[in-house]
């Protein structure tokens, strides 16, 4: 038991070599969309550090999977840059909005016996497609503190209404689909929807799908949760005349009360 | 035309040319001036100036952070031209307690040079799980030299199941512009 409890340990969070430090530019590149686009992405890689070092180089993000890299790292000594190219080909469709992704390097630590920090920095590439004069974005997220929020936004120029269906998918099994109504948005507008549910464990996907005159826009996320979820409720607001009639009704309650009081004392007497 | 006259032709010429040059306000010591254009590209670039957080030795069932500075958290500076946001991720510490999980934890802190970075968005305050996923860390961290810098203490609770040895983990910092 002693020897149990004299059990130690030693933890260590440290970086693989002395001051690491990185750089990479440009901080971001926006292209405007264009079908079936090919473009050449050059990125210049700084190891800013007092080592030589090597990074790790990876496309990432949607605009990731039309990036290809031609080399996938780099070594450089101290204070040492290099130019990385890489081959942006567009699809011939895409939905309108701003697609992100860009072009990463991250040190790339010894193998064996290495313990520490990693650094890493991003060149952003960023693809815009101009919206149509109507258009709905939709945007899905998920947290354990507030469950499922929904995020509808008009970011064209003429209003729009437009219907909202949410699916919920756990463990492949549909499990509900909910008929959000109609969201009336003009432009630059944006809403929150409502959504508050309770998640049991297991692996989710949700689709929000909207649907207006000449248009349509979807958005999906997935996640897992180990255990069950219980968003916290906001409080309901009541509305000023229920408020006001309780109020009156505890001042009746009282008077009443105050009432038999003063009759008892007068029998009393 | 005889050599005398070539040269008075010659005076004349230049008396005129300096008249001209006089009416015009030229002359030999007028300032000409021109346009230096460049354009600064965007840089991201950050570093680790404490870049070693070592509890050294801990038992079972106890905790330890950075928050005294025994030992110092990592400081992550903005080296670059651009604000930046940063992601933090992490290898497991504990073969017992995947990340993400209460024994290991992470809170960004204002460093001596004050709070360089939008603190609304940016994981202050309170300890957050260690992430094993890229995770907004740090929202708009400003690249000015005055202030560029962000702490980022570490907070570790060994299991009470926890096998001995040499523990580690490996904390990925990746910042992008803002």
């Amino acid at each position: 038991m002693l020897r149990q409890l004299l059990i130690v340990f030693s933890m260590l969070l440290a970086l693989a070599s002395p001051a690491a430090a990185l750089g990479i530019s440009p901080g971001r590149l926006t292209v405007d969309w264009q079908p079936g686009l090919q473009q050449q992405v050059d990125v210049v890689i700084f190891n800013n550090g007092a080592e030589t070092n090597t990074f790790e180089l990876q496309a990432e993000g949607e605009v990731g999977n039309w990036l290809t890299l031609t080399i996938s790292e780099v070594t450089l000594a101290a204070g040492d840059n290099s130019r990385v190219t890489a081959m942006l080909k567009l699809p011939d469709t895409l939905k309108p909005g701003t697609h992100k992704g860009g072009i990463i390097a991250v040190e790339k630590l010894p193998s064996a016996g290495v313990v520490g920090a990693k650094l890493g920095v991003e060149s952003q590439v960023w693809v815009t497609v101009p919206y149509p004069p109507r258009w709905m974005d939709v945007k899905l997220e998920f947290s354990n503190q507030t469950g499922l929020a929904i995020y509808l936004s008009n970011p064209a120029t003429e209003t729009v209404s437009s219907s909202v269906k949410v699916d919920v998918q756990r463990d492949g099994q549909t499990i509900s689909s909910v008929d959000k109504g109609t969201v009336v948005l003009a432009s630059g507008e944006g809403r929150n929807l409502d959504t508050v549910l309770s998640w049991d464990a297991g692996n989710y996907t949700v689709t929000a799908t909207l649907q207006w005159d000449g248009g349509s826009n979807d958005d999906r996320i997935e996640f897992d949760l180990s255990e069950p979820v219980k968003p916290i409720v906001p409080p309901t607001r009541l509305p000023v005349t229920l408020i006001m009639a309780g109020a009156a009704a505890l001042l009746l309650v009282a008077g009443g009360l105050m009432l038999m009081r003063s009759e008892k004392r007068a029998k009393k007497r | 035309m005889g050599d005398s006259n070539i040269l008075a032709a010659f005076l004349l010429l230049i008396a005129a040319g300096g008249a001209i040059l006089t009416l015009s306000g030229l002359s030999s010591t007028a300032l000409i001036t021109g346009t230096t254009n460049l354009t600064v590209v965007s840089t991201i670039a950050i570093s680790l100036p404490t870049n070693l957080v070592d509890f050294g030795l801990m038992f079972p069932d106890t905790t330890n952070d950075t928050t005294d500075n025994l030992p110092l958290p990592f400081t992550i500076q903005n080296d670059g031209n651009r604000k930046v946001n940063v992601t933090i991720s992490a290898t497991s510490l504990f073969s017992t307690a995947v990340n993400p999980t209460d024994f290991y934890k992470y809170m960004i802190a204002a460093s001596g040079e004050g709070t360089c970075y939008i603190g609304a968005c940016t994981n202050t305050a309170q300890y957050y799980n260690m992430p094993s996923a890229d995770s907004l860390s740090i929202c708009y961290l400003n690249f000015t030299n005055s202030c560029d810098t962000a702490l980022i203490h570490i907070n570790a609770t060994v299991p009470v199941a926890e096998p001995d040895g040499i523990k580690t983990s490996t904390v990925t910092f990746l910042a992008s512009q803002a």
